[in-house]
């Protein structure tokens, strides 16, 4: 099922939590919704699950408007990050617990509540209560209530954030596989940039209600539209150098970065990730002042035109403070944002 | 509009939800608070057709000057002094030990808690018994010991008394659960660090327990007063119907009931009513101080 | 070595004062048990015998010919429970009301709620009676019921509990097309079952035990409960210890029971709710 929301805006008192937000999700589509914590990720969701309405703006399920139709009504399943099981119930009777309300004849939910169970793989738990489970099956449990009813819309509120980091990659990949395998249009709701760009197959970045870019993550880790999404989205983050381009040249302070033969002359901010720094012995010299060892990689702090700077380096040498290595960045890697309204203007 | 329509009856839904709720306690507590003012201005009420036929003050005049309201007033206040403090102290004593590591623990509590779920006007009647003046168990007691028997329920003079030591056995068990509830939140910690600076127990009672548990002690105390200014069952169970010898252990509330219930004076009873609760009132706006102040602790 | 022997003396002093106290408190019920199954002249023997030569079983027979205390037994049972379960019923609504439901003025019809808790049960009595007189209500079941089915003290209390309950597993249950109706009585209700028996049971025992207002309001023998008719038996059985105490027993040993049984229960009740019954 397509969906579309349409301009929409919600508030809270004098609070905007959610600005003229416009998204339209393609057929069986996972979309990331992103942005840190009270930017409005979490209002879209409900508005999506009709648990708040919306002040302006529609909502389209297919060719159905439902910004007026209670939650029960819009065939979707809702995932909580407290997963929200009944903790009464056992896990057989939390995922019927939907059929049932729907009056759906008991013997054929037991059977539907056990497919669904098949599907998340809990079903040699199905006789325990939710607080006999780690928190790992308790989520998948939340997936499988959520799934009993086959919904047309799965929205998943932060479904991993109360897990430990080994299960969140774990479950990431599961919930992955069961939203291919049901093949479900499905919003998922997160803070963390790195699980959105794992699992979706498309993020939008919000911040304070309003929509920053929307797009699939390689595209959108390449290209950031503005200064707030290049920040935001990798690990370590991107470096930001106030640079000015001059004589053919893009330069942060004296050293000259790229060629700039076609940029404008005037200052901008140079947004350079890490991993796009090479070792290259005809280019410029830095002096490492601290090394942070990741494992796979290092991290190498230096100055550039008097400003600090991260870089990935590899670890086939052995770096230490003081140490001089020479660099470049790759070609057309260098993002280049307005100093004014921080948006992407170009890359050399 | 279908919209609308939905939503306007989502607002109301809720109150559906707490209105029976709400009409009891309208009928049954806020009409009847509000009538009792008004009523303790009725001079002349006819109950029979509900008819109020003067207003006035009288009814505070008369009270007032009732040598039998002033004797209920002076006795509810003598019996609040002796039962609250001496209960809040023997009860503080027997949680402590309660909370000591001993044997048999579950059973002295459960023992202990025992006079709390059991009816006043039960117990009082077996009271009445062990205060009878032949064939009383507490005289024979006595008599163990040399002591002639006391007429404890037939003379003014050990009436109140012996009110006042039903009631204290009646109410530790009160206190003591909450004493003990209190002192379980205290940490080890501290009486650990009280024994390696060899404070000794009394020490540690008075410098460590009490200081920590005062504002439950405080909670006990506000409490206490409250249902103790109210003492009306106890009386009634312990002297048979009567308020004691010659009206000796006559209270506020039994000043009431019998103005109303006997004499059939509404007026009367409740400007008595009226006076009992400005009493309380006085004491709840206490204890809601005192609880804001155990929040913060 | 002075210290292991201070702190042996220490404990048996804790002993002592426990055991005494013990005594102490246990010493009515027992007596009370004791005297209702001995013989009339047993009871008034000086110096008192601990236990009756020939029990007396027959008391309690001889209490129930002699008034109708078995009426009155039951007409307590059927107000307990009726009392009991209606009040659950009423509070259990108006704490998901006032916790979960929206409606305008919520908050302020809760403060005013919580004020009347101030005002002393007892100065309402009067008035009550007036308006239980006006309803035609008096000397009837509903007289002792109706006025206590919704307690204040307990709404607030539930809808602490109630309150305690995630909002998102609310969310869950709106999406997964449960009503609010449903949503109270599949979920609410059974994840707070231990909060609500005990306000159950701790209401139960204010109720077997209520006195004045019973007194007031019941005069026939169909309708009046065993704490009226124990006070009523008090003036008519005069120095028929035995079976007063007898009669007493009918009203104090099932609570007794109870409370053997769920002690636990009711201490954590009383503990949390810090209710002086």
């Amino acid at each position: 099922m397509e969906v579309r929301l349409d301009r929409l805006t919600k508030r809270f008192g004098s609070v905007v939590a959610v600005d003229d937000l416009s998204l339209e999700l393609n057929d069986g589509e996972m979309i990331g919704l992103l942005g840190p914590s009270g930017c409005g990720k979490s209002t879209t969701l409900f508005m999506l699950a009709g648990l708040l309405t919306p002040d302006v703006g529609e909502i389209w399920f297919g060719d159905e408007n439902v910004t007026a139709v209670p939650p029960e009504k819009r065939g979707i399943g809702l995932v909580f990050q407290n997963y929200a099981l009944y903790p009464h119930m056992t896990v057989l009777q939390n995922i019927m617990f939907p059929l049932i309300n729907t009056k759906v004849p008991k013997q054929k939910a037991v059977v539907m509540a056990e497919e669904m169970a098949e599907l998340v793989q809990i079903r040699e738990l199905l006789a325990r209560k939710p607080s006999e489970l780690s928190g790992g099956q308790q989520q998948r449990v939340a997936i499988a209530r959520a799934l009993a009813k086959k919904p047309r819309l799965l929205l998943l509120d932060e479904p991993l954030s109360n897990l430990d980091a080994r299960l969140r990659m774990e479950t990431r990949e599961e919930i992955r596989r069961i939203q291919r395998e049901v093949g479900i249009t499905s919003v998922f709701v997160t803070h963390d940039q790195e699980e959105a760009m794992s699992i979706s197959d498309r993020i939008a970045v919000i911040r304070e209600g309003a929509l920053q870019q929307f797009e699939e993550p390689q595209l959108m880790y390449r290209n950031p539209q503005n200064l707030f999404v290049a920040k935001f989205m990798g690990t370590p983050a991107i470096n930001i150098l106030e640079a000015e381009v001059h004589g053919g040249g893009l330069y942060c302070g004296d050293i000259r970065l790229a060629g700039a033969n076609k940029a404008k002359a005037g200052k901008v901010l140079a947004g350079i990730r890490p991993e796009s720094f090479v070792a290259d012995a005809d280019g410029f010299a830095a002096t490492v002042g601290h090394v942070e060892m990741l494992g796979r990689d290092l991290i190498a702090s230096f100055e550039l035109g008097g400003q600090p700077v991260k870089a990935l380096v590899d670890t086939e040498t052995i770096l230490r403070p003081g140490n001089v290595l020479n660099f470049r960045v790759k070609e057309g890697r260098i993002l280049c944002f307005d100093t004014e309204t921080k948006e992407l203007v170009g890359s050399v | 509009m279908m919209r609308k329509r939905g939503l306007e009856l989502g607002r109301w839904k809720g109150l559906l939800y707490v209105l029976p709720a709400l009409v009891v306690v309208a009928v049954f507590t806020v009409y009847p608070l509000l009538r009792a003012f008004l009523m303790s201005f009725y001079t002349k009420y006819k109950f029979s057709t509900d008819t109020v036929l003067s207003y006035g003050i009288n009814n505070y005049t008369y009270i007032f000057g009732d040598s039998v309201f002033q004797k209920a007033l002076s006795n509810t206040f003598i019996y609040v002094l002796f039962v609250v403090p001496i209960s809040i102290a023997i009860s503080l004593v027997l949680a402590v030990m309660l909370n000591e590591k001993i044997r048999l623990r579950s059973f002295f509590q459960t023992v202990y808690f025992l006079p709390y779920v059991t009816s006043v006007v039960a117990m009082g009647i077996v009271f009445g018994w062990l205060f009878h003046s032949n064939y009383g168990l507490l005289n024979y007691f006595l008599g163990l010991f040399g002591i002639q028997p006391v007429q404890w329920l037939n003379r003014p003079s050990t009436a109140l008394p012996a009110l006042i030591i039903f009631s204290i056995w009646k109410s530790l068990a009160f206190n003591i659960i909450i004493f003990l509830a209190g002192l379980q939140t205290i940490g080890a910690h501290y009486y650990q660090a009280a024994r390696v600076d060899s404070a000794g127990r009394w020490r540690q009672f008075s410098r460590i327990t009490v200081p920590l548990l005062s504002p439950i002690i405080a909670y006990a105390f506000i409490i206490g007063l409250i249902s103790s200014f109210k003492v009306y069952a106890e009386v009634y169970a312990l002297f048979g119907g009567r308020a004691g010898p010659a009206d000796s252990c006559i209270t506020i509330v039994y000043y009431l009931y019998r103005q109303f219930y006997v004499n059939w004076n509404f007026g009367i009873a409740s400007a008595a009513a009226v006076v009992l609760f400005l009493i309380i009132l006085a004491f709840t706006v206490i204890q809601l101080r005192v609880a804001k102040r155990r929040v913060h602790y | 070595m002075r210290y292991k022997s201070a702190k042996a003396l220490s404990k048996s002093l804790i002993y002592l004062v426990l055991t005494l106290g013990a005594v102490t408190t246990i010493l009515p019920f027992l007596w009370m048990i004791l005297t209702s199954l001995k013989g009339g002249t047993e009871v008034i023997l000086m110096p008192p015998r601990l236990f009756p030569s020939v029990w007396h079983f027959d008391n309690y027979s001889r209490a129930m010919e002699a008034a109708p205390l078995a009426t009155y037994f039951v007409n307590t049972v059927v107000v307990t429970v009726t009392s009991t379960s209606l009040m659950l019923i009423v509070t259990t609504l108006a704490a998901f009301g006032f916790s979960r439901l929206k409606f305008p003025g919520r908050d302020v019809v809760f403060g005013i709620l919580l004020a009347t808790l101030m005002i002393p049960g007892e100065m309402l009595i009067i008035t009550n009676f007036v308006t239980i007189s006006r309803l035609g209500w008096m000397d009837t079941r509903a007289a002792l019921i109706v006025p206590f089915m919704a307690s204040v003290f307990y709404i607030y209390l539930l809808r602490q509990f109630f309150r305690k309950v995630p909002d998102t597993l609310y969310y869950a249950a709106k999406v997964d097309a449960c009503s609010d109706w449903r949503y109270l009585w599949k979920v609410m209700v059974p994840i707070n079952k231990q909060a609500m028996s005990t306000i159950a049971i701790l209401n139960a025992i204010a109720c077997w035990n209520a006195f004045l207002w019973p007194l007031m309001v019941t005069n026939s023998e169909t309708k009046r409960v065993l704490s009226i008719g124990l006070v009523q038996f008090q003036t008519e059985a005069g120095t028929d210890y035995e079976l007063l105490m007898a009669a007493a027993s009918m009203l104090v040993l099932p609570i007794i029971l109870m409370y053997l049984v769920m002690h636990k229960q009711i201490i954590k009740g009383v503990t949390q709710s810090g209710i002086k019954g």
